[in-house]
């Protein structure tokens, strides 16, 4: 059964249309991401989820009721915000009870959930504290405590790790899955950061100006893409995309430049930095930089005009300036059409 | 540089400053002050020192008592009150409304109106018989009143009229204030079930009340110094029962021509002014304690 159910769901602020038509489920207990670039309507789609933002059209279901016109307090769900949204004067306990207090929940069971909560994220020390002589992973926490108190089976979350820096962020990152997954939480999360989708995620859907581009396994997007847009969103450095008529085709390795030469409607070829490989023959190029990661070596190379990237997990001797050719696996390549859509070949 | 030659330019750069203040304010507070320790000159009589006469026949005086009195009722009847009045009014013009640029400025306009513009305009409300109040009264078939002539309305009469010049002022700080509290609090609230009231009260009054301490403090400092409305309006009357502090010191000073008394009020004024400025830095300085 789907936790959460959207269909054709639209949001417009004046002329700009936020969301367009999108529609998608959610299955219970799963790791949902919302992934796009900046402006593209992800947090519009949750505020509308929560029932913070009114819909232009459209329905969503949540837990197999229909919640378009339901107040957010009533729809079940919890909510963390990218800025924590934590009340500055209250102290921490009162912050994670805020909710139950104004649901009359008894004190004394009020008191136990905010300890299991306290627990849970690893809080029990802080709770006098004010938010304001916090760091920003414990304030992340009490946020995060604030939501698993309300004891909604649906948690919805608002780039809730962008204001940390990256070591901690890495941290969060498994303790917000960890917990998902031993509270059993359907969790509905937004972000712009392709490394936290993929390393989070049940099921990505990837949007690109208010539209839905795909929605898959983090797995299936990479190894799948179906536009240039995936293609190039999901994947570090990402795919290179050639352009035909970029490149010196009659240079490619026979196999490939047969695959190539077989479809008119194909206009750019891509490949994953991680697929292409220095041999014999193929496109030459000449090495533009190196960038040393200790577990692996990028280097930018350029044909032409054109400027690419290879992965290596070595450290092959090669210097600056270098001129080599480069070639790749013919089960490695994705074709894509002039409306950069996938041609499966 | 040395710390010698910065502390010179720091000094020389203060000078003008220093200069100014000095020749306007700390001078004549001094001036008045011994003014207060003597009598007053005529031809009959020289000046005598006369200590600390001035400030019991003060204590002794029915009429300082009745102002002052009269000051702090002005005090609690215009603060809670326009307080109240701005908050609701920041509240409405902090929402995205249509015409909130209107409203805002409507809200605010009494406060631009110098006070003599403001008294006019409540002279021709307040006037028995052709006034505005006792013309509504009419339709409804109520008795007038002489609202500034009585002595049992002339004090309540100018606490609305204050409020009303007052409230615009402090919803603009309020604004400020409201301001400054994250949208995603009210969004995180309203999730969590709670109320517009329960809202305000749980999270937006507490973490107002920097401003409204601010609000507090100016309010009391401003009953007391604004007078400028009196002498439109009742010059104090009838019997004193609209009379202030400040209106009363410029009485005796320059309509009694009694410097020495007239000293003696404006030494306690500026006491009572200096106590509350001090409370104003004691409290406003502990009131980031949350951020
Ligand atoms: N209240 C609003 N009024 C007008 N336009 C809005 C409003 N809220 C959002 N928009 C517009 O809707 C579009 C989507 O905004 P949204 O905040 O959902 O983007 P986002 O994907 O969350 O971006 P980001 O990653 O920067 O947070 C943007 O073009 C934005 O300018
Ligand atoms: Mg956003």
């Amino acid at each position: 059964m789907s936790a959460i159910e959207v269909k054709n769901l639209s949001r417009s602020y004046g002329d700009i249309d936020a969301v367009k038509d999108v529609s998608f489920t959610v299955p219970e207990k799963s790791f949902t991401v919302l992934l796009g670039p900046s402006g593209c309507g992800k947090s519009t789609i949750l505020k509308m989820l929560s029932g913070l933002e009114q819909v232009s059209h459209g329905t969503i279901n949540i837990g197999g009721a229909d919640v378009t016109e339901v107040e957010a307090s009533k729809r079940g769900v919890s909510m963390v915000f990218q800025s924590y949204a934590l009340f500055p004067h209250l102290n921490v306990k009162e912050n994670i009870q805020f909710g139950l207090k104004v649901r009359k929940v008894p004190a004394e069971e009020r008191e136990k959930k905010v300890a299991e909560a306290a627990q849970v994220v690893g809080l029990s020390e802080l709770l006098d504290r004010k938010p304001a002589n916090l760091s920003g992973g414990q304030r992340q926490r009490v946020a995060l405590a604030r939501s698993i108190v309300s004891d909604q089976s649906v948690c919805l979350m608002d780039e809730p790790l962008s204001n940390l820096d990256s070591k901690l962020r890495a941290e969060m990152r498994d303790e917000i899955r960890d917990l998902q997954k031993r509270l059993g939480l359907t969790v509905v999360y937004v972000t712009h950061d392709q490394v936290e989708a993929m390393s989070m995620a049940d099921q990505i859907i990837l949007l690109k100006l208010g539209e839905i581009v795909q929605v898959g396994a983090p797995e299936e997007i990479y190894n799948s893409p179906n536009s240039v847009f995936s293609a190039q969103f999901i994947g570090l450095p990402p795919m290179n995309i050639l352009n035909l008529n970029e490149i010196d085709v009659s240079s490619l390795d026979s196999k490939i430049y047969s695959a190539v030469d077989s479809n008119k409607n194909i206009k750019d070829i891509g490949v994953r930095p991680e697929h292409i490989v220095f041999s014999k023959k193929g496109l030459p190029v000449v090495v533009k930089s190196i960038d040393y990661f200790g577990g692996e070596t990028v280097f930018k190379l350029t044909h032409k005009e054109k400027d690419f990237f290879l992965r290596e997990p070595r450290q092959p001797k090669i210097q600056l300036g270098d001129q080599l050719n480069v070639s790749w696996n013919l089960d490695d390549m994705y074709l894509f059409d002039k409306n950069d859509q996938r041609l499966k070949s | 540089m040395k710390d010698s030659t910065r502390n010179i330019q720091g000094w020389l750069l203060f000078t003008p400053a220093a200069i100014l203040l000095l020749a306007f304010t700390h001078y004549p507070t001094v001036t008045t002050f011994f003014q207060s320790l003597y009598t007053n000159k005529s031809i009959l009589r020289p000046r005598r020192f006369s200590g600390v006469e001035a400030y019991e026949s003060m204590f002794s005086d029915p009429i300082f008592w009745k102002v002052f009195v009269n000051n702090m009722w002005l005090a609690l009847g215009t603060i809670p009150t326009s307080i109240g009045i701005a908050i609701l009014m920041a509240l409405i013009v902090n929402k995205a409304i249509p015409g909130r640029g209107f409203l805002r400025m409507a809200y605010f306009t009494p406060t631009m109106l110098p006070m003599i513009a403001v008294a006019n305009i409540w002279l021709f409300f307040y006037a028995p018989e052709i006034g505005l109040i006792d013309k509504v009264l009419e339709i409804f078939g109520f008795e007038g009143n002489n609202w500034l002539g009585n002595p049992s309305t002339v004090l309540p009469s100018i606490i609305v009229m204050t409020v009303w010049k007052e409230a615009g002022l402090f919803m603009v700080f309020y604004l400020a204030g409201l301001q400054t509290i994250s949208p995603e609090l009210e969004e995180a609230a309203k999730l969590e079930g709670s109320s517009r009231w329960n809202y305000f009260w749980r999270i937006q009054f507490p973490l107002l009340l920097p401003t409204t301490l601010f609000v507090l403090i100016n309010a009391f400092l401003n009953s007391f110094k604004l007078v400028d409305h009196l002498f439109v309006l009742t010059k104090g009357g009838p019997d004193n029962a609209s009379n202030l502090i400040l209106y009363y010191i410029y009485e005796t000073a320059f309509s009694f021509l009694d410097i020495s008394y007239a000293s003696a009020l404006t030494i306690f004024l500026l006491a009572l002014l200096a106590l509350t400025a001090l409370a104003q830095f004691f409290f406003l300085d502990r009131r980031t304690h949350y951020r």
